[in-house]
């Protein structure tokens, strides 16, 4: 005989009588997955749909190139805003993806998500393949286009179809996408990646291109299409731009009848725009995430609540061999936060696997790029849940605790 | 001479303003086997729920090993978990749960627990009502008789001075009925448990010691 029969743990007492347990369990399982991910959901199509809104003028200013030549200094506030927290992650995924693991070479990544579609490649050298994206025609850029200083680039398969005719074949098509007069040739054709396990955020990598004098700034145009979402194009040069170029690539862009304006910001403006998504974003999600923890409470009290009621005659079945009512509150409680941290527990991963994948098969925006998906964010909510759920639980144990033995025992 | 476990001086108890006890006097010894008796709704459950420290009377006074008993509920539930044991009509066993833990329940509101003394007193309990071999059984699972044995285990299980038995024959066919009498018999003669039974049947109310008769006047030892 096991020893453990005797209330010595909690988990004897779950145990002891698994088909409610597990009921219970899968209940508030059932109930946190959907909520958490219509939760989700729910975040992004308020996010959508006021995603016009977060990207106005206010947002964003005219870069201030009185110069030939952009400066250092921009390129590294650049750098620091753009590697901020995600410089590890990056590094090992990009140069895996890119079929190039072990070599020194650096890469840049672009824009992702939607964005994608309007995404240039450019290299003049030292360019790889993005996380994001697969090859699905051609070759990356390799190890002789840098020693050879070729100028290769790899477009995206809607940057493609947009510029030649769809169904042509345009590896070894050369292009001259920025106005600048230097001649692209088309090595290949990228598309996005589905991938349920891959984490979209925003990775880039500057430290080698600084080191070898290397340095990019960013041109953002804004699309408002007819279903007003917003894409945002970033695109990296390598080496120093001029002026010219920058306006000469920036009436290229607004040539293209998809974009209403282009602009090219500072870093500064580029952060504060990004911070006000971020903080917009933030402010969504905490509404939501308390719209789902107030359903969760009510449901998990629901589910307590009748839970208790039901056990009532087991209560006096409990009281008539020496239980005192803290006895019965202490039995209850433990087992009500076993319950609620296993379903929270098995709920949670399944969820982020669920949105994860909502996001990589999705054709979403860019704001999905800051939505947090993983454990951290839901742990308070979490925490709320539980202790809502025994504080108010506790009304009925004391009710039933204190309850006549005999009232207690007719309910069987 | 036996000593004196329950002392009822004076009892009385109504519901909604209907007198149901008035003036009960009752003593009850070590090793007494009380049958009470009566017509239904007469009150012999309240007066066994009273001595059982279910419900407490309006008036009158309720001594245990001579001592008065205070109303505070933790003195009451110490009492019922130390000196009580009971036997109900309906078994009043934790369905979905094992047999095993059914009778173990008590033990986990005992002041001192001794878990390997515990389980021999479970094991030795279940082997001596012949029902060992249901230890890992579901209460569910089980026929009427098999649930009042387990009952009687729990009852057992702190080795009480006192079983209460509120028709406990009442859900039995034949065999188990005796079965069960058989039982609560040798207990009262072999471990000298004093045993209180409420009871419609006059076969159950033979095997008893002391037969009380309860009417609308009060209660009387025949």
């Amino acid at each position: 005989m096991k020893t453990d029969f005797l209330g010595a743990s909690v988990f004897s007492r779950l145990n002891a009588n698994k088909t409610r347990t597990i009921l219970i369990i899968l209940s508030l399982t059932i109930a946190i997955i959907c909520l958490t991910v219509s939760g989700f959901i729910s975040y992004l199509l308020v996010e959508r749909a006021t995603a016009s809104f977060k990207n106005t003028s206010e947002n964003t200013v005219f870069m201030n190139v009185d110069s030939a030549e952009v400066t250092y200094s921009n390129v590294e506030e650049l750098g620091e805003f753009f590697t901020a927290s995600t410089y590890n992650f990056f590094s090992e995924k990009s140069l895996w993806s890119s079929g190039l693991k072990g070599k020194s070479y650096s890469f840049n990544m672009l824009s992702v998500g939607k964005l994608q579609e309007k995404m240039i490649l450019p290299s003049a050298d030292q360019y790889g393949a993005t996380e994001y994206s697969r090859l699905i025609a051609g070759r990356l850029i390799n190890e002789n286009d840098i020693l050879l200083n070729r100028n290769a680039i790899l477009i995206h398969d809607a940057i493609g179809k947009f510029l030649f005719e769809e169904g042509s074949n345009i590896i070894g098509e050369k292009i001259d996408f920025d106005g600048s007069g230097t001649v692209y040739e088309i090595v290949g054709i990228l598309s996005n990646t589905p991938d349920i396990l891959r984490v979209l955020e925003y990775y880039t990598i500057y430290e080698t291109e600084f080191s070898t004098g290397r340095f990019k700034i960013p041109i953002i145009t804004y699309n408002n299409t007819e279903s007003t979402r917003v894409s945002k194009l970033l695109i990296f040069f390598d080496g120093r731009i001029s002026l010219d170029t920058l306006q000469s690539m920036q009436t290229t862009i607004l040539n293209n009848s998809n974009y209403q304006s282009v602009r090219l910001t500072t870093a500064e403006s580029e952060k504060r725009s990004y911070t006000y998504v971020q903080a917009a974003s933030s402010q969504t999600l905490d509404l939501l995430l308390t719209i789902v923890t107030i359903i969760l409470c009510l449901i998990s009290i629901i589910i307590i609540y009748i839970t208790i009621k039901e056990r009532a005659s087991e209560i006096g079945i409990r009281k008539s061999f020496g239980a005192t009512t803290p006895h019965v509150i202490a039995m209850f409680l433990s087992e009500i936060l076993s319950c609620i941290f296993t379903s929270i527990g098995y709920a949670l991963p399944i969820s982020t696997l669920i949105m994860t994948f909502i996001v990589a098969t999705s054709n979403s925006f860019i704001n999905i790029l800051i939505f947090p998906i993983n454990f951290d964010i839901y742990l308070f909510p979490s925490a709320i849940i539980a202790i809502a759920v025994c504080f108010v639980s506790l009304a009925p144990l004391i009710i039933y605790g204190k309850s006549k033995i005999v009232n207690l025992l007719r309910v069987s | 001479m036996s000593n004196l476990l329950i002392s009822l001086e004076g009892i009385s108890k109504s519901y909604r303003n209907k007198q149901i006890l008035k003036n009960i006097n009752l003593n009850v010894s070590e090793g007494d086997f009380l049958s009470i008796m009566g017509q239904s709704g007469i009150g012999k459950s309240t007066l066994l729920n009273i001595m059982a420290l279910f419900e407490r009377p309006d008036s009158g006074k309720y001594y245990f090993n001579g001592t008065l008993v205070h109303t505070r509920k933790h003195d009451v539930a110490r009492l019922r978990n130390e000196y009580f044991g009971f036997v109900f009509q309906s078994f009043n066993l934790l369905n979905g749960f094992s047999v095993e833990h059914n009778v173990a329940m008590p033990l986990q509101y005992a002041s001192k627990i001794d878990p390997g003394e515990a389980i021999r007193t479970v094991a030795n309990l279940l082997s001596n009502l012949g029902i060992s071999h249901l230890k890992s059984e579901k209460i569910d699972t089980l026929s009427g008789g098999e649930k009042q044995r387990v009952a009687i285990a729990r009852a057992l299980v702190n080795r009480p001075s006192i079983i209460f038995a509120d028709e406990p024959t009442g859900n039995l066919d034949y065999i188990s009925r005796n079965s069960v009498l058989d039982i609560l018999k040798n207990l009262n003669k072999n471990l000298n448990v004093a045993i209180i039974i409420v009871t419609h049947d006059p076969e159950v109310s033979q095997i008893s010691t002391r037969k009380l008769t309860m009417n609308s006047e009060g209660l009387y030892e025949n």
